[in-house]
């Protein structure tokens, strides 16, 4: 009886460790997820300006500048497809939370201040990387399924 | 229990009244009548919309259309407006002489007008380089990606006005406008002969060549602008002093006299100072915002374009000299340009 006791108990210990693991994974958004944040990256090196422009939410940033076209997205693809290694091999440095205080990390400017004070994307992270390229800073948004989308990059870094 | 606004909520509301009505009063909202494609309004603050058939399109607004996008706005029974794809167009306000003027600005793109009746003063046409004012008119306005402006009249007859100069162009008559410089010469249109998206392309294709010459034609217009803001923000700043004082003035002889003293106090003084006022503001807005469109639209457009194709290049020349161009305007943007608008202008 003790014995059922102690089995029952350590089947509960572990499904309610099992339900936390899998509740703690679903609460973070795929924008502060490394393995989902790989992903895009891994899709934007690989796939062409069409696709790495459909993986770009507008308005984009670059560096100091607020894209709001779709034309500037395709623009930005097309040119950064004729860099190569743009995002091969990336190591991911640092994930975080993007918030409003952040805006300089882009640029020490108003309309950058507004955006990130009134117009951040949904579930808005910044994402270090390093790649063969350089030192790039991301910001990246979106939901809890699927992959994130590029709302903004900076870079090379020095 | 019922809702009771408080003394201080009914001067509040009075002021938001005040602040507001006249806005509005004049505000014609153009509607979407047909869409195809991708097409945006932006509200500002960042907030856009999928643009569905009804939608009203206010002042301030701006409709954007996608690489396939295509929409056609209807203003009152006798303007239409045709936006082509990958265009940005805003409708806006400003007052010249006292009077309120709407402007239809294509930033970006290619749009098409149709005037068939006109209530009130002609509208501005209004693009990155230049502005036209129009007289029953079919008129199809381009701009470039270097801030440069084709206007093309198919019928009526067109103003078309640029760093102090004006040429005026009769139907299947068209001129170009580069970034502060004056009208060229005005050309001869065979109806369906002139390929705009051909034309954007070749301004593309010099400003690319040559970038550091197309940002400093830009850096020009944008100082015109910013000219007249100088020249306006005293004005508006005069203005609105009158006019806090004169109210201040008003609750005196309200206090002395008593309201009806108050009343013809404020027909004959407060009122005039608050239209005059509003005016001037409104068109310092108006130029400043003309100098925002320049700065955000052209001048991101031509960084995008030149960091993207020397991301491995970095230290080339051309890039650098551009760079120094760009640093510049955006430098004078900050100052005189930012305090004159508000934080959703700048999304």
């Amino acid at each position: 009886m003790v014995s059922q006791n102690h089995r029952f108990g350590t089947l509960t210990g572990v499904f309610i460790l099992i339900v936390l693991i899998l509740s703690g994974c679903s609460s973070l958004p795929v924008s502060q997820r490394p393995d989902s944040v790989e992903s895009l990256l891994y899709k934007l090196e690989t796939g062409d300006a069409e696709n790495a422009a459909g993986l770009t939410r507008v308005p984009f940033l670059l560096d100091g500048e607020i894209l709001v076209t779709g034309k500037d997205a395709r623009l930005l693809w097309s040119n950064l497809k004729d860099v190569p290694g743009l995002f091969a091999s990336p190591q991911i440095l640092s994930i975080t939370p993007a918030l409003p205080a952040d805006y300089t990390k882009f640029a020490d400017s108003s309309d950058m201040r507004v955006f990130f004070e009134r117009a951040l994307p949904a579930n808005p992270a910044l994402v270090e990387i390093q790649t063969s390229f350089g030192r790039f800073l991301l910001l990246v948004s979106g939901k809890k399924i699927g992959i994130p989308v590029l709302a903004g990059m900076k870079g090379p870094l020095k | 229990m019922k809702n009771k606004l408080s003394a201080p909520g009914y001067i509040f509301a009075a002021v938001m009244l005040f602040l507001v009505f006249p806005l509005c009063a004049g505000a014609e909202d153009a509607l979407i009548v047909y869409t195809e494609g991708d097409v945006d309004i932006d509200h500002g603050y960042g907030n856009r919309d999928l643009a569905i058939i009804g939608d009203p399109v206010m002042n301030g607004e701006s409709v954007i259309t996608g690489p396939v996008g295509y929409a056609e706005l209807e203003r009152g029974s006798g303007t239409s407006i045709t936006i082509q794809p990958d265009t940005i167009f805003r409708l806006e306000q400003t007052a010249e002489r006292g009077e309120k003027r709407d402007i239809m600005r294509c930033t970006l793109g290619s749009v098409a007008y149709r005037f068939t009746q006109i209530r009130g003063r002609e509208p501005y046409l209004v693009t990155p380089s230049a502005a036209a004012g129009i007289r029953g008119t079919e008129v199809t306005v381009s701009a470039a990606d270097d801030g440069s402006s084709l206007f093309v009249v198919q019928s009526g007859t067109v103003e078309v006005e640029a760093e102090g100069s004006t040429v005026v162009l009769g139907a299947d008559e068209g001129v170009e406008v580069r970034p502060g410089e004056t009208p060229g010469e005005k050309f001869d249109v065979k109806r369906g002969g002139l390929d705009y998206s051909k034309w954007r392309e070749a301004r593309r294709t010099s400003f690319i060549d040559n970038p550091a010459a197309a940002a400093e034609g830009l850096e020009r217009r944008f100082a015109g602008l910013i000219e007249k803001v100088e020249e306006l923000a005293p004005v508006y700043a005069e203005s609105k002093r009158w006019l806090d004082y004169e109210r201040e003035q008003m609750k005196e002889v309200e206090q002395e006299k008593g309201i009806e003293a108050r009343k013809s106090y404020y027909r004959d003084k407060v009122y005039p100072l608050e239209v005059q006022s509003h005016n001037a503001f409104i068109t310092l807005r108006y130029w400043a915002s003309s100098a925002f469109s320049l700065r955000r639209y052209v001048l991101g457009r031509m960084y995008v374009s030149l960091k993207t194709s020397y991301l491995a290049d970095l230290d080339n020349l051309k890039f650098q000299d551009f760079l120094g161009v760009y640093r510049r305007i955006l430098a004078v943007y900050e100052e005189k340009v930012v305090p004159r608008l508000t934080d959703a202008d700048l999304i």
